[in-house]
């Protein structure tokens, strides 16, 4: 079960991009015209029960990402509470998630010991992984030489194959050719089926309509409307037009 | 996500082993490559000091190498932390991964190297006749002491350098600063004034190359509470900058 309760994010950034101790020390620490606060997320409550499967959507900036890192513990929310039970596997952003001067294989092990798996547990999924990403040519290849569609099957293959109960999923099952697509699906409908919980954040209106049984539409980080899909999707196709 | 202590040793385990085969290629070729440095450096400061500095210290290349060896671990391994969120950005971004342990990993993976590096200095040990005695059952924990100490600054540096684009430049500096301070090619004048005595022991890698030399080249242990003190000194560090680190950790993936 996912249980968030008021949770708000905001962010402190400074405002240039090269921020050095010698420019910290010259202007003030804690100079506030040195940063920009963005709020990304704005009292959210939200309850995903086991086996559930929840779409998020929302125009760009909405706070999609910041809520699944939130969910996935990568962020603190500013304040609120959130309660997670069950592990996590995330696929937030395929392109760049890994290890670029590992081989596929090494990725696989990391990975798998990054997600709290032992050699053993990895061993036992390392081939359904490979297949999936159909990388079975390359597994001693660095990632940097692979190209964009393959790494982004391995970093989707390495988290979906080893999730154990709840997956987040941030616009990734548009990735790679159809074939792989088409493999995606499969494996987000066996995981529906195994009772396991997902979360998908997707401009795929389609995809959420066949897959999420609720959704949640943000709008400029508060919740604009939650319920079932449907009526979810109807209210950002209106909220889109104004 | 909370995990287990069997989990996070995996995970450390892992990140060490990828680390020090990514630094030395996992050959044998790439562990010569990385061996070079300090038998280079070795080289170059026994040309230059052993007539003049070196004077009147026996097996002056082993003492040399001690220092030499000891220095380059602090300073690869706390280079090589300093740099390490910054370069796992990617992972970090989107996997809920232990902070610290990417940092540890780093480390260790140097450590494997400093590990190997002695294995050679005793192998030097061996061949120019000086023989062992004893007191080498006190260098695993002078390593530790050593360890520690670099594992201390490593988690700072590595949250700093993500608030602080010129960490690494700062660092770097004071590196340099501390290898001409430390006696790494030369022995603490005897006769300097109490002052200059106190600047160079509040220096822990002066204390830690000493007893490392006592070890290897007196042949005594040194003193133990000395050792115990310098333990003590180098946990509180650890627990100062472990408190530094998770003040700062939470901001640092919003800054990556």
């Amino acid at each position: 079960m996912i249980k968030l309760s008021q949770v708000s994010k905001k962010f402190i950034i400074p405002s240039r991009n090269s921020f050095t101790l010698f420019r910290a020390l010259s202007s003030g620490i804690n100079n506030p015209a040195m940063y920009k606060t963005i709020h990304a997320l704005d009292k959210v409550d939200l309850c995903i029960n086991r086996g559930e499967t929840l779409g998020i959507i929302g125009p760009n900036g909405s706070g999609k990402s910041t809520l699944l890192r939130i969910i996935a513990g990568i962020y603190k929310p500013t304040s609120g509470v959130f309660q997670v039970e069950g592990v996590i596997a995330s696929v937030l952003q395929t392109k760049i998630s890994l290890f670029q001067d590992l081989s596929v294989k090494e990725n696989i092990f990391l990975f798998g010991a990054i997600l709290g798996l032992s050699r053993k547990e990895i061993h036992k999924n390392y081939d359904k992984i490979i297949d999936l990403a159909g990388l079975s040519e390359f597994t001693n290849a660095e990632v940097r030489v692979l190209s964009g569609g393959m790494r982004e099957r391995l970093s989707f293959a390495i988290s979906v194959e080893t999730a154990k109960d709840i997956l987040l999923l941030d616009e990734v099952v548009l990735v790679g050719d159809s074939k792989f697509r088409e493999k995606c699906l499969k494996i987000i409908m066996k995981f529906k089926k195994e009772q396991k919980t997902l979360i998908l954040a997707s401009h795929d209106l389609e995809i959420v309509n066949e897959f999420c049984d609720n959704t949640l539409l943000l709008n400029k980080g508060k919740v604009f409307s939650f319920g079932k899909t449907k009526e979810v999707i109807n209210s950002y196709l209106e909220l889109v037009k104004t | 996500m909370k995990i287990s202590n069997r989990k996070y040793i995996n995970l450390v385990r892992e990140l060490t082993f990828f680390n020090f085969k990514l630094r030395d290629q996992g050959s044998v070729l790439g562990f010569i490559w990385t061996l070079l440095h300090p038998f280079l450096m070795l080289t170059i400061l026994y040309m230059l000091f052993s007539k003049r500095l070196g004077r009147g210290i026996e097996h002056y290349e082993i003492y040399l190498l001690i220092g030499i060896i000891q220095w380059n671990f602090l300073s690869t391994a706390t280079n090589e932390g300093l740099k390490s969120i910054i370069s796992s950005r990617s992972v970090l971004r989107n996997v809920n991964i232990s902070r610290t342990a990417i940092v540890l990993g780093s480390v260790l993976g140097v450590f494997i190297s400093f590990l190997l590096e002695l294995l050679v200095l005793g192998g030097f040990i061996v061949f120019s006749g000086l023989g062992y005695s004893p007191a080498i059952l006190f260098l695993p924990f002078v390593i530790l002491i050593q360890l520690v100490l670099v594992v201390s600054i490593s988690l700072v540096l590595a949250c700093l350098n993500v608030y602080f684009k010129d960490t690494g430049h700062i660092w770097n500096i004071l590196l340099k600063i501390g290898f001409f301070t430390t006696p790494i090619f030369y022995s603490i004048p005897m006769f300097i004034s109490k002052a200059k005595m106190t600047a160079y022991f509040l220096n822990p890698m002066t204390q830690l190359i000493i007893f490392m030399r006592q070890i290897i080249l007196s042949k005594t242990s040194p003193p133990l509470i000395n050792m115990l003190f310098v333990f003590s000194a180098v946990l509180i560090v650890l627990a100062v900058c472990y408190l530094i680190f998770k003040k700062l950790e939470d901001g640092i993936i919003e800054r990556l």
